[in-house]
């Protein structure tokens, strides 16, 4: 932390002593059980998980079922999915790596039980139903997710 | 105990953009003597405190529970501090209620806080809102929380044909009640126009369909019926208002979890309220609730709402907006304080600051300009995240 100054009062907007300081926070973060999924991801490799029990399906992969509590054993999905809604984001994420404005989206993934939110590509808002297919993109300094995004399908 | 707990006591400071006059622990101080005033008793006779507040960060702390209750004069007796995002008031109260009706207390002084206003600068605010998403899944993909709220309203126009200027309806009236309130943030006359016209967020939410970051905080004192006739002078003064009913459920915080049939709507807003109104008896909701403070983070949200409570059917919510149903003056008066949208949120504060209105409105303290007459029973509705954790809590005024 680190002190940028103390207004002792009297000034515009207040009588009360007002000190302004700033910090500078690092973290380092584990993303735990998820890891083989980013892995995976940053092979471009799309995956989900299955109960080793029931056979339900899981996006985002779970480590464990909670249905039957039973193990999930991961497997590899198209990438491709179909939009459920959409919208134009006009303020980009305050951890970097998207201009904005951007399309956002939920896509029901294909072969699994489960959707994910995310960018599609290009100016067009799609309506509900228009498929789309995973592309890999490819930077070490953004956060994992983002090394994926989705494009609307030619035949669309 | 006999009967639902007693609301004995309630205080609120004023919610704005930047209270410079007032640390955060003198707000929470300010509200709560008021509450404690208010009730005509003294913090010697409470027999334990809940502190309510979402982030560490605003206000860089986080050990804020103990130094409140110290600061208000409660050490001694036991505090505990709740967090439920949005929501974190309202499920403040219903710990309270807990604690009352198992027989752990007699009397809880419940009291919230937050300075989301100025407290730092815009990019550090949306760095702090942004943490409310999950970090793997989410937080990369938001740029401001507009955006779940965003797609969920756009399912909603899909699938029901609701309309941009049906939820500017609301953005309209909330802005305009405030105006009458003293305590709200930022009272507006503007136009549904106005609106559409505002800065855009994310499509179709535009600037003025967001509510306000404040400053403030509330505090609300419940009690046992004998506790309020043994130490609160001002029993008997005015009708008993009772928490007479709560419910909480929650969704899956990430958006793409949900249920397809669910995206339109806050699903766990639905059981939050069926399992609130059982346990107040209430059976008909719009002809048994007369006035209702909902948490419209964003305008559509209160459409949303107006059908997740049970007061119309689902994809009924737009046409009973532009149609004024739920204005002050309509079947049920919704936000008459101003809502998120006029009066502000100090977001640990929200649901407390709608339980003031609601009493206030109960005890008819308002001012005539936004009373509404024999008000009897009033729900408050607050949530976390876009829909993750939803509470509902319910009021009645003694005949």
């Amino acid at each position: 932390m680190k002190v940028l100054g103390t207004d002792l009062g009297g000034g515009s907007d207040s009588t009360s002593v007002i000190i302004s300081y700033e910090t500078v926070q690092r973290y380092r973060r584990s993303f735990g059980s998820s890891s083989a999924f980013f892995q995976a991801l940053a092979r471009g490799v799309f995956l989900g998980a299955s109960c080793q029990t029931c056979s339900r399906t899981f996006f985002p992969p779970r480590e464990y079922c909670p249905d039957d509590l039973g193990v999930t054993a991961l497997f590899e999905l198209t990438g491709s999915g179909t939009v459920a809604a959409a919208t134009r984001v006009h303020t980009a994420s305050p951890l970097g790596g998207i201009d904005a404005p951007y399309v956002l989206a939920i896509v029901r993934l294909d072969g699994v039980d489960g959707s994910i939110t995310h960018r599609i590509l290009g100016d067009q808002v799609p309506e509900a139903g228009v498929r789309v297919s995973a592309t890999y993109l490819g930077d070490e300094l953004m956060h994992p997710l983002l090394r994926v995004a989705f494009q609307i399908q030619d035949n669309s | 105990m006999t009967g639902a707990p007693l609301v004995v006591g309630i205080g609120m400071t004023a919610f704005s953009g930047l209270q410079s006059d007032k640390s955060l622990t003198d707000l929470v101080v300010d509200a709560a003597r008021q509450a404690l005033l208010d009730a005509g008793t003294g913090t010697a006779n409470v027999d334990m405190g809940i502190a309510s507040y979402e982030s560490d960060h605003f206000n860089q702390s986080v050990s804020l529970g103990t130094l409140w209750h110290d600061a208000i004069g409660l050490v001694g007796k036991p505090v505990v501090r709740v967090e439920g995002g949005g929501a974190s008031g309202a499920v403040a109260l219903q710990t309270a209620k807990a604690a009352i009706e198992s027989g752990a207390a007699r009397s809880v002084l419940i009291f919230g806080g937050e300075t989301n206003g100025k407290s730092v600068d815009r990019a550090t605010a949306n760095e702090i809102l942004a943490m409310s998403a999950d970090f793997e899944w989410e937080m990369p993909l938001f740029g401001t929380f507009a955006a779940p709220y965003a797609l969920m309203i756009t399912e909603h126009m899909r699938r029901y044909g609701t309309t941009a200027e049906q939820f500017a309806h609301v953005a309209v009236k909330n802005r305009r009640e405030a105006l009458s309130n003293p305590l709200a943030h930022k009272g507006m006359l503007i136009s549904i126009n106005d609106v559409l016209n505002s800065t855009p967020l994310a499509d179709p939410y535009r600037l003025l369909d967001a509510s306000l970051l404040s400053d403030g905080a509330a505090a609300v004192l419940i009690a046992t019926d004998d506790w309020a006739r043994e130490h609160a002078s001002t029993f008997g003064q005015r009708p008993p208002v009772m928490f007479v009913g709560s419910g909480s459920s929650t969704d899956h915080p990430r958006l793409a979890d949900r249920r397809p049939e669910n995206l339109a709507h806050f699903s766990a807003k639905r059981q939050a309220a069926e399992r609130a109104y059982k346990s107040a008896g209430i059976t008909n909701p719009l002809t048994e609730i007369d006035i209702a403070e909902v948490y419209d983070s964003f305008s559509g949200a209160e459409i949303q709402a107006y059908e997740d409570l049970g007061f119309c059917a689902a994809g009924d919510g737009g046409p009973a907006a532009a149609a004024s149903r739920f204005d002050r003056g309509g079947q049920i008066p919704v936000n008459t304080s101003g809502g998120l949208l006029g009066r502000g949120s100090a977001v640990g504060a929200t649901g407390l600051a709608q339980a003031f209105e609601i009493v206030s409105q109960l005890r008819g303290e308002v001012h005539e300009e936004r009373a509404v007459p024999g008000a009897r029973v009033g729900i408050t509705d607050t949530h976390s995240g876009a829909g993750a954790l939803c509470a509902v809590n319910v009021f009645r005024r003694a005949a």
